[in-house]
């Protein structure tokens, strides 16, 4: 080892370690967050998943509009699509709070059961459901991560040996650093991607310096520069509206033929009304929606922008590639993937500390402790993540404050998970693996006895569970044959 | 000549050049000491020398407002972690902390010459 190595081995295993106690949680809840609408369209079984096309899609929507956000400022439609296939509406005047339904296929409100479904994880990933304290919190826990990054690499010096090492019988002893460094090698292009770009995203929150001194402090200030929106005033004079299929015709024309993801009415029923349809970004790495505004009244094109500060396009295709909209569902299968198997190489690092650590001071007070919140922090929070999913399922459709109890669940678990690996201490590892290997696979079985015959969305979430599951219940029982952690 | 080791986490650390082997041990009271230093130079050196190229770069770049902020939002990582690793690395907290302040307070004055 080389003495920079030796110099940050302790930055590494420490931090690594006491980081690792967020970061877990944090990629799990991340790799989960990828298929958010997904698993917002499983958490809803209420919700059909019959294909309609776009213009069908804004008929309806706009028929139902006119009936219930008569007089509303702004309607918002979000146009169904092969992830979220329900028709989105939202109507009121104030665009932060606005009234939302889903339709059903035939134009009719949906009244599914209410839930945070996928949006939970991206919340939980992105701000730990703290706010503005969370953000601070995750890009500190980022920039650790960037560290424990660069410093592994100079503490595990060798990376293309390691890269090709892996003994899983032959050194029991040293299984679980050539899992790490096999992992860390292999992933390190992922890792440094997704954590800086992470913490790019993140960087307005705990870094506001740019936006006090260029904009006095204006947190909005930057994107009204950068995109350029198209508003005017109403006139006051009524004037009747050209259907929303003919406009998203219009808008089409400028976006792209099927690309229109969602369409917004301003002041609608006065002659200044103005329709602006907003491009889906799923075919293109930069997260940047180009947008064209209509005259309501006339259909005439108002405005577009189609092309972008390059700057604002590069820090946006930073974001694309850390929420990935692109790439389809191969490219956030691989994502998925990575990310779980970022946790487990941050997982193989806890139990290689905890493992010399345990060699060197015995099984004393801080020891447990650690192995405790280390466990919790890897099966405690698969565990909350199917509890939260369950009781989806479980819990009363028509319940109040659902919401609130799915969320209360994923505590409940994640903390009886975390009292269990404090009194348990190591051997908790084993349990907690199984125990959330079986309820992933009993998942599927779950959803078809509680909701029916799902459609292919429904069968895919399910399909993936059974899978992770399958290989929840091989690592504990394989894995956890090894010495180091019996 | 060997490059000293920083005793951050305590003297007379075995330290193996397998990375199997290699483990720092838990730090005594007095190293805990320059531990917690370390911590505080790494999260308010990186704060200040981020904030102060900030300063400079939005002062100094010929480029319209909104091109500057979202560059400034790309480079922000890069100081802390920076500060972070040279925290760790160097022989004493104050001079990391010297080294950050000072760069942090020349870029910043730069920045308000402007």
């Amino acid at each position: 080892m080389n003495a920079l190595g030796k110099a940050w081995l302790g930055l590494h295993a420490w931090g690594g370690l006491l980081f690792s106690w967020l970061l877990v949680p944090i990629f799990v809840a991340g790799s989960l967050a990828v298929f958010e609408p997904e698993i917002g369209h499983w958490m809803q079984p209420e919700v059909d998943a019959r294909p309609l096309l776009p213009e069908i899609a804004a008929g309806l929507a706009e028929a139902r509009l006119r009936t219930v956000g008569e007089g509303a400022a702004l309607w918002r439609v979000r146009l169904p699509s092969a992830r979220e296939p329900a028709i989105g509406i939202g109507w009121g005047n104030n665009p932060r709070q606005l009234n939302e339904a889903l339709l059903a296929a035939d134009g009719q409100s949906l009244s599914p059961r209410a839930t945070h479904g996928g949006r939970f994880f991206t919340d939980f990933h992105a701000e730990l459901l703290l706010g503005r304290n969370g953000r601070w919190l995750i890009g500190a826990v980022g920039i650790v991560m960037l560290a424990s990054i660069v410093s592994g690499i100079f503490i595990h010096h060798r990376i293309l040996r390691d890269f090709f090492t892996f003994r899983p019988r032959a050194n029991r002893r040293r299984a679980w650093l050539d899992i790490h460094n096999l992992l860390g090698v292999a992933l390190l292009p992922f890792l440094l991607v997704i954590t800086y770009s992470g913490v790019v995203v993140l960087a307005e929150a705990f870094m506001p310096a740019a936006t006090q001194v260029l904009y006095d402090g204006k947190a909005g200030g930057p994107r009204a520069d950068a995109v350029r929106a198209f508003l005017r005033p109403a006139s006051g004079q009524p004037a009747s509206m050209r259907p929303l299929a003919e406009q998203l015709a219009g808008a089409e024309a400028v976006l792209g033929v099927g690309k229109v993801g969602s369409l917004t009415v301003r002041q609608s029923g006065d002659r200044n009304a103005t329709v602006q349809a907003h491009r889906s970004v799923d075919d293109r790495l930069a997260a940047v929606a180009d947008h064209v505004t209509l005259d309501a009244v006339d259909g005439r094109l108002l405005a577009q922008q189609t092309d972008w500060n390059p700057m604002t396009y590069a820090y946006r295709a930073q974001v694309g590639l850390h929420v990935v909209h692109f790439g389809g569902p191969i490219m956030r299968g691989l994502y998925f993937v990575c990310g779980l198997l970022g946790a487990a190489m941050m997982a193989a690092g806890s139990v290689i500390f905890l493992n010399k650590r345990r060699q060197r001071h015995g099984e004393d007070l801080l020891q447990r402790f650690l192995e405790g919140c280390a466990c919790a922090s890897v099966g405690g929070i698969l565990l909350a993540c199917l509890a939260y999913l369950m009781s989806n399922r479980l819990l009363p459709a028509i319940l109040p404050s659902r919401k609130e109890w799915e969320v209360g669940a994923f505590f409940l678990a994640w903390g009886l998970a975390l009292a269990h690996a404090l009194w348990r201490g190591r051997r908790a590892w084993r349990t907690q693996l199984l125990l959330a290997g079986g309820l992933a696979l009993a998942l599927p079985g779950l959803d078809l006895a509680t909701a029916g015959g799902g459609d292919a969305l429904r069968g895919a979430v399910d399909l993936g569970a059974a899978l992770c599951g399958g290989l929840l219940l091989f690592a504990g029982w394989r894995l956890f044959r090894m010495e180091v952690v019996r | 000549m060997q490059p000293r080791i920083p005793p951050v986490f305590g003297r007379g650390i075995f330290f193996s050049n397998d990375s199997v082997n290699a483990f720092p041990p838990s730090p005594s009271r007095r190293d805990g000491h320059d531990l917690a230093l370390r911590i505080l130079v790494a999260a308010s050196g990186g704060y200040a020398l981020c904030w102060g190229l900030f300063v400079f770069l939005c002062a100094w770049l010929p480029y319209e407002k909104v091109t500057v902020w979202y560059l400034t939002g790309q480079l922000a990582p890069l100081p802390f972690v920076l500060v972070l690793l040279a925290a760790f690395a160097a022989g004493s907290a104050g001079r990391v902390a010297a080294w950050s302040f000072g760069l942090a307070g020349l870029l910043a004055g730069l920045g308000s010459l402007e």
